[in-house]
């Protein structure tokens, strides 16, 4: 550096020192005017944004793997983990981690081109991470709910990291209401499932004390984080109905999940407190028959049972007129109910009478399973209900009731003459309950006809809406002739809440979707 | 002292040994089977046996029991069959409150059924006795949950003096969590403090009629000197025995109250252990009952020797 250099050098610093005042004044001036703005901003955003939700529920949840959908896992599924695609409240696909989609022209190959998302972990996602997914899922040893459903995925291909492919059985009609319930993982964290999430939601888990609650915090670089509405969400566990009721009375927590008549009863009329019921996800009570157990291997003798059922006597007393009658496996909302039917099952003990007649079957004694209402709510009412129906026409019922545990190796074997208890997939497209142990030819009512073989299959076929409506109503016909599995009440399950909170969903299986949640505690 | 408390210890594993051998095999024996329980609603058989064997229950019962006890010996109480974690966690985060709920619980019993039982034994036939009698068979005939609901109601709902669920723990803040554990504990307490003053009035009164009693009363002693040091000495024992049976119940017996006011302990871990049928805490949870039981009675039998020499000579004996 020259002399005439070393002088301006000298001269330009003291010029900026002359300067430095102004410019930090300026300086101080400007950044003390956008963090007062920022700071507004903040405070309007979170005026806007709720802080915190507490939620009760009855049960802990069994780990944090969505794979299993316990009923205390519900709560977090859509909290800690995304899907490919949601499903809007007409039942049409949403993207969500998967921004577009394409189905081959033969329809058997669907492309799924994913957005720009991370795990919780901060890794991206990537194709490989849904092709693991798919396979976790359909692994027999993890025992997802969803295994049955999935062997109609062949194959599941990584394209590049951002594209994959599935390949498909056959058209799969159901296949986005399947995908709106296969939660993406990361396959470098699932083992720790047990203490962690291993997904890409919009909350992470910051907190689980196994009987006491869990803590998810708003994960701020999920995709969607401008619309999460809430900062933190508490599930606290409280078993008892009444004190969970007694906890949002007092103010304890904002929203009662699996909540039951007893805290319907307690918060009816409460100021500040409201019930809702959304739509979307029936509870739908059953009644099956064992066919391959006589008489029930008689059609007339299962069509007697089911016209001396009071159904309306059923939703009037044991589900206190909050659950609708029915005949068929879909609930007057969705999209495959035929309304026509419903008058195919009314309550007629003369016609019961008749047909047991035209059987020529002596008046005899059949047993019903029933369960615990943690596992099968109202069965045991809705039981003494029907042996007093079948009594009247000469049929002598025997009521067993049983601890879940029991109730459900009974169930799996189909070692019961006929059982009470509920399915809750009914909100779904109809393919998922179908072809199923429920409605399924061959499943746990041992009912099967080449006809109804032929019509469940062909219900695959297709993916135009109103021809899948024609088919499903000529099923649900055939369930109602049949008579192996008798719908009887659809009921929409109640979720009392603080009076401010608005935004709350459920998905078609009755998942709690809470990002878009509002009103809830500062 | 020491070598009686170490001698009943050792007594006790066998005991241990045969509960948790019953608890092993009755718990695989009863209907059920966890692998069904999260198979899913519609599971096949390939997916429940899968599932079994990720758990290891296809092995022969003895087989599990031997590996399990091995395991057991080296502190390892295994893992949730459920949610896969640590037994021994599981477990030991919910001693704490159980003992804690347990002391409050039976502290809260004796004051109510000493104070109670006292007044009625020193004037049988009275008002007072007939009205501690009356309310003593309204608390025996009261079952937990419904006078736990009632308490939330009155205390909790309507009154706010107390929290209606949850527990705060005492590094929280003793207050707060005296308040959450003030109703659990008087449930508790309304159904065990009616046994503590039965047995404590009937063995005052049999304990005046004895002759030590009333030499003493002939000899002119003041009332108060007779009661506390020739009655109530006396009369203490078969308390003794009355709360140690109450506290080894409320070590595993308090899962109903646990639950009504959703209080972290071990019964309402065994209650959802049962019905999930996880075998690996349900065991868990039974060494600490069945340890639990145990060290209630040797603290029984400490009590007896401090109340009474004799009792004390015969166990050093």
């Amino acid at each position: 550096m020259t002399n005439q250099e070393k002088k301006d050098a000298k001269t330009s610093r003291q010029q900026k020192g002359q300067m430095m005042p102004n410019i930090w004044s300026r300086r101080l001036i400007r950044d003390i005017v956008l963090a007062l703005t920022f700071l507004a901003c903040g405070a309007g955003v979170s005026g806007l944004r709720a802080a915190e939700l507490i939620i009760s529920q009855g049960v802990d949840p069994i780990g944090f793997d969505p794979a299993r959908f316990a009923t205390g896992n519900h709560v977090f599924l859509h909290q800690l983990y995304d899907t490919l695609i949601t499903l809007d409240a007409q039942g049409n696909p949403q993207p969500a981690l998967a921004e577009s989609w394409q189905r081959s022209s033969d329809g058997l190959t669907v492309t799924f081109r994913l957005r720009e998302a991370r795990f919780h972990t901060g890794r991206s996602i990537t194709a490989d991470d849904v092709v693991f997914t798919i396979e976790r899922y359909k692994t027999e040893r993890v025992g997802a709910n969803l295994l049955p459903r999935m062997r109609t995925i062949t194959a599941a291909r990584a394209i590049d990291p951002r594209t994959v492919r599935f390949t498909l059985t056959d058209l799969t009609p159901g296949l986005f209401d399947l995908l709106g319930a296969v939660f993406i993982q990361n396959r470098d964290v699932v083992d720790g499932m047990n203490r962690m999430d291993a997904g890409s939601g919009p909350y992470l888990l910051r907190e689980w004390r196994p009987g006491v609650q869990f803590v998810m915090e708003r994960f701020a670089q999920h995709w969607r984080n401008d619309r999460t509405m809430l900062d933190r969400i508490t599930v606290r566990i409280i078993p008892d109905e009444a004190a969970a009721a007694a906890a949002l009375q007092t103010g304890g927590v904002d929203l009662v999940l699996q909540s039951g008549a007893i805290a319907e009863q307690q918060l009816r009329g409460v100021a500040g407190i409201r019930i809702e019921r959304p739509q979307s996800s029936p509870r739908s009570y059953y009644l099956m028959l064992n066919t391959s157990r006589p008489p029930l291997n008689n059609q007339l003798v299962r069509q007697v049972i089911s016209r001396a059922i009071d159904r309306k006597r059923i939703a009037e007393i044991v589900y206190r007129n909050h659950g609708t009658a029915t005949c068929q496996p879909w609930s007057a909302s969705h999209w495959a109910h035929t309304p026509a039917l419903e008058n195919t099952c009314a309550f007629n003990p003369d016609e019961a009478r008749r047909l047991l007649r035209s059987s020529g079957v002596a008046p005899f004694s059949i047993s019903v399973n029933t369960a615990v209402d943690a596992y099968s709510p109202g069965s045991v009412e809705t039981a003494q209900i029907l042996k007093e129906d079948l009594a009247k026409i000469g049929i002598t019922l025997e009521i067993r009731t049983f601890d879940q545990a029991r109730a459900r190796t009974l169930l799996l074997a189909s070692d019961f003459d006929m059982l009470l208890h509920v399915y809750t997939e009914g909100g779904n497209d109809p393919q998922l309950v179908v072809p199923s142990g429920f409605y399924g030819p061959g499943g746990r009512a041992k009912y099967s006809t080449p006809e109804y073989v032929a019509l469940v299959a062909s219900a695959g076929q297709t993916i135009d809406i109103s021809e899948r409506r024609k088919i499903y109503g000529r099923i649900a016909s055939s369930v109602i002739d049949a008579a192996f599995i008798m719908p009887i009440v659809h009921e929409f399950p109640s979720y009392p809440m603080r009076q401010p909170l608005a935004g709350f969903r459920v998905d078609n299986s009755g998942f709690p979707i809470l990002w878009g949640v509002t009103g809830g505690r500062k | 002292m020491g070598p009686f408390v170490l001698r009943r210890l050792l007594d006790s594993l066998p005991v241990i040994l045969l509960a948790l051998m019953i608890i092993f095999a009755g718990l695989r024996l009863a209907p059920g089977d966890p692998a069904e329980m999260l198979a899913g609603p519609d599971p096949s058989s390939a997916t429940i046996a899968a599932i079994r064997e990720a758990m290891g229950l296809d092995r022969s019962i003895p087989a599990q029991f031997i590996l399990w006890l091995r395991a057991a010996l080296s502190g390892d109480l295994g893992l949730s069959l459920v949610n896969g974690l640590p037994v021994s966690e599981l477990v030991g985060d919910r001693i704490g409150p159980t003992v804690e709920l347990a002391i409050a619980g039976l502290f809260l019993s004796l004051v109510i059924g000493l104070t109670t039982g006292l007044a009625a034994g020193l004037r049988p036939g009275s008002l007072t006795d007939r009205l501690v009698s009356t309310f003593a068979s309204l608390g025996l005939a009261t079952p937990k949950f419904w006078s736990g609901i009632l308490l939330i109601i009155v205390f909790g709902l309507n009154m706010r003096w107390f929290p209606v669920a949850g527990r705060t723990g005492f590094s929280d803040g003793v207050f707060e969590a005296v308040r959450s554990l003030a109703l659990p504990a008087l449930t508790l307490a309304i159904g065990n403090a009616p046994i503590i003053a039965r047995f404590l009035r009937n063995s005052i009164i049999e304990a005046r009629k004895s002759d030590h009693v009333l030499t003493a009363m002939s000899k002119g002693l003041p009332m108060r000197l007779v009661v506390r040091d020739y009655v109530l000495r006396n009369s203490l024992i078969p308390v003794v025995t009355a709360a140690g049976i109450i506290l080894g119940n409320l070590v595993g017996g308090t899962a109903l109250v646990e639950i009504v006011f959703s209080w972290p302990g071990l019964g309402s871990l065994l209650i959802n252990a049962i019905g999930n049928r996880d075998y690996s805490v349900v065991q868990g949870v039974m060494v600490v009952v069945v340890a639990g039981f145990l060290l209630s009675s040797i603290l029984v039998d400490i009590l007896y020797g401090v109340l009474d020499p004799r009792i004390r000579q015969v166990n050093h004996g």
